[in-house]
Order: structure tokens, then sequence, then C-alpha cells
């Protein structure tokens, strides 16, 4: 190839042509400079030697921890609605569920026990709003581990029986379902007695079948007498 | 490398294999380090490290032919340049002035530059005496093969804007080599001189 010097007449435009061709020259073949920073780069990146890629572990990872804090929250949640939870516990899931809308046996309130199972033993015959799964906190309070002792079972079968007396109704029967799980640590018997006066243990009184927590809190000074009652069915 | 062979190599990229990564890399390297070395100076190898790592991070986005790839490689190299001119210009270096500039007008130096005409380096350098924008397109255009959409689109700039400055640089170039040199109307694009041995 020729050089400027050599052709004179040379173009301008051939010129700089041959500029270009020059400047865009194919280059050596074989490894090119910064190439080992290239490959240590890609290498960190795909994850070689070895092969993780990145993105995918990390997805499947999230997906699995809350699947876990799913299926935790949702069983702490079924044993809340259950009535399976310690007393304090209990109260303390009933404080959290009830704010999303989940009623929960125990603590203040004391709904959970419909007003229509104390109207009938029989269970077919529970139409309140808490239909009658109601029924069975007290019902599963002897869970796996109290089974295994004799007074958790008895205590569960008490707690049962006080559900279902027909002699108490609405807030008093949940106050006295609470206060008789909770071995008397409930808050909602001590807020019932609070809430109400000295109105003896006329629990007849409480049939109007008030389920509502508000009117529940007001009228649960039977709960302290309520165990009782319940003790007295037999 | 046609296109299928191209993406081939992108597709075994994707999924690790670093021979097909290796392909791509060889496939531009050397036209980037052109474009860098006569752009940026003494930056183009950190540059072109950290262009490397950006590529490798974004690889699995990325979606296109070679065209389109080597248009995406030069855009980041680009970014990474202005990045790395912004810190170096917070932390100036001193440059002794009188040597940038001696020579850039020297008839004498104009005829050996024309000599070496056929030297890459060269070539890079006298390219590397145009204005920036200049030469910047005519690197992108000639270099390393963009057309004029592609290399609008690194540049940010509309395709009409690159005509005219791949126009005038051309023009300007053909001046450089001329007997009778022009004086240069702007300094060099780099701020500085490379190292032509004229």
């Amino acid at each position: 190839m020729s050089t400027h010097r050599s052709h004179p007449d040379l173009a301008a435009d051939q010129r700089v042509e041959l500029l270009l061709a020059a400047a865009g020259a194919p280059s050596e073949a074989g490894r090119q400079p910064g190439e080992a920073d290239a490959v240590a780069a890609f290498r960190q990146v795909v994850g070689l030697p070895g092969r993780a890629p990145s993105l995918a572990p990390r997805r499947a990872g999230a997906a699995a921890a809350l699947s876990a804090l799913l299926l935790l929250g949702g069983g702490m949640t079924a044993a809340a609605v259950s009535g399976s939870l310690p007393a304090p516990a209990q109260d303390t899931a009933r404080s959290w569920l009830e704010q999303v809308g989940v009623e929960v046996p125990g603590g203040v309130g004391g709904t959970t026990v419909p007003v229509g199972a104390s109207e009938d033993e029989s269970a077919d015959d529970h139409e309140t709003s808490t239909d009658g799964d109601a029924a069975k906190p007290s019902d599963g309070a002897a869970g796996p581990h109290d089974a295994d002792r004799p007074d958790a079972a008895a205590k569960g079968h008490e707690v049962s029986r006080t559900a279902r007396d027909p002699e108490l109704t609405g807030p008093d029967k949940g106050a006295a379902v609470s206060e008789l799980a909770s071995d008397g640590r409930s808050r909602a018997a001590q807020q019932h007695g609070a809430g109400h006066g000295q109105e003896g243990p006329d629990v007849s009184a409480g049939r109007e079948s008030s389920v509502d927590v508000p009117g529940a809190q007001q009228s649960s000074q039977q709960a302290p007498a309520a165990p009782h009652d319940g003790g007295n069915q037999d | 490398m046609d296109d299928h062979d191209f993406e081939r190599h992108l597709a075994a990229a994707k999924q690790g294999d670093e021979g097909a990564f290796v392909v791509l890399f060889r496939s531009v390297q050397p036209l980037l380090l052109r474009y860098l070395r006569t752009v940026g100076g003494p930056l183009a190898e950190d540059v072109a490290a950290d262009t490397w790592v950006s590529i490798v991070r974004g690889l699995e986005r990325f979606s296109g032919n070679e065209t389109g790839w080597r248009a995406w490689v030069f855009t980041i190299a680009r970014a990474r340049l202005r990045d790395a001119q912004r810190k170096a210009a917070r932390t100036p270096v001193p440059v002794d002035v009188a040597s940038v500039y001696a020579g850039v007008a020297d008839g004498a130096d104009v005829e050996a530059m024309v000599e070496e005409i056929f030297s890459t380096e060269a070539a890079l350098d006298v390219i590397a005496q145009l204005p920036p924008d200049q030469a910047e397109v005519v690197l992108l255009r000639h270099v390393a093969g963009l057309d004029v959409a592609h290399t609008a689109e690194v540049l940010g700039k509309r395709p009409g804007a690159v005509r005219v400055a791949a126009h005038r640089g051309l023009k300007r170039l053909a001046g450089l080599m001329s007997p009778v040199p022009e004086t240069p109307e702007s300094q060099p694009c780099n701020g500085e001189r490379h190292s032509v041995d004229y």
C-alpha cells in the first residue's frame, strides 16, 4: 500500500478513506487487552465456577420465607380462633386479630360463646352470628399437651360445660368461660366486674342475645360468679 | 460473526457460558479501546474495565442483534467515560501545556503524519485532533461500524446532527492531512496530545 507522499495526487477524499480504514482495521485475533478483568467480572456475576445464577435463588428464598411466615401466621391465627393458646397469649392474639375483623375467643369481650348455644344443649340449634364453631374453643381446651395432664383435661371439660350452660348467655358466658379457662387471670372477668354493679348471679337476665363486644364489656359483672354457676349445673 | 452466531453466543453467555462471553468480548473490545483511547486518553483502560463490569451485570437484560450489541456497549462506555472524566476533573493532574499543543499545526508534522497513515494508532491520533463531538461521530461511524441511527442513539443526538457532525469531521480530517494543513480551530478532543511519533 502506498502513502500520500508517494502519491501526491491522491485526492483528499481518498486520504480520508485510507485514514478511516486504518483506524478501523481489524485487530489481531486472540486474547485482547482487559480480557482477564472482563472474564473475572463475568465469573463473579454469573457465579462461575459453580454456576449459581444470582437472581433465581434469591427469589425462591424470598418466596419460601414468605410462605413460612404466612404458614406461621395462619397457624397462630387458627390456634387463637380455636382458643388453644394460653390465656395471656390468647388475649394478645385477640387484641391483634380483632383489628382485622377476626373474632377470637377469650379476652375482654368474651364474645365467642354464642348466645343461642346456651338456649339449647343441642349443637344443631346454634343460630347466632358466631355460629356453632364458637363452642369449639372450650371443647378444644384440652389440647394434645393438656391431655397428658389430668388437671388440664378436667379443666377443659369444665370449660366446655360452662360454655354449654343454658343459664349463661352472651358476654356473661364469655367472661365466665374466659375466667375459668385462665384461672382468674383473664382481664375479661375483671373488666366484667368493674363495669357492672353487684347484680348477683341472676344470669338469666342476660339472655337478650347481645353478642356485640361493647355491650359485652359493659355487662360483665357476672363473670366471677359464672364459673360457680357453671359448676352448679353439674 | 453473523446475526445467527451472535444470537447463539449471546444466549449462551446469558446462561453462563464463559467461552461465548469471550467471543462477544473479543468482537467489540478492540474497537472499544480505540474509541476510548481516542476520546478518553489515559482513562481508556480503566473506563473499559468499568464498562465490562456494567455489561456483565446487565447482560441478562440485553436483547438485540450485533449492531445493537455494539451500540449498547458504546453507550455504556460513553457513560462510564463521562463518569471518569468528571472524577478526573475533580482531581486535576498537572499537564505540560506546551507539549500538548506542540506540532499540531506544523506542516512538516503533517507530512510525517501522512507517512504514518497506515498505522491504526496514527490514524486514531489524527482523529483525536478533531473537536470532541466530531471525533466521537467519526469513531462510532467508521471505527465501531455503527449506522447513523445507532450512533445517534449512543450520543443522544438526532440523526441529522450526527450526519452534520460526521460531514464536518471528515472535511476537517481531509484538511489535517493536506500538504498545506489548516490551522486547527479547536483543541484536541481529549485535551491532550497522544504519543504520535512524527
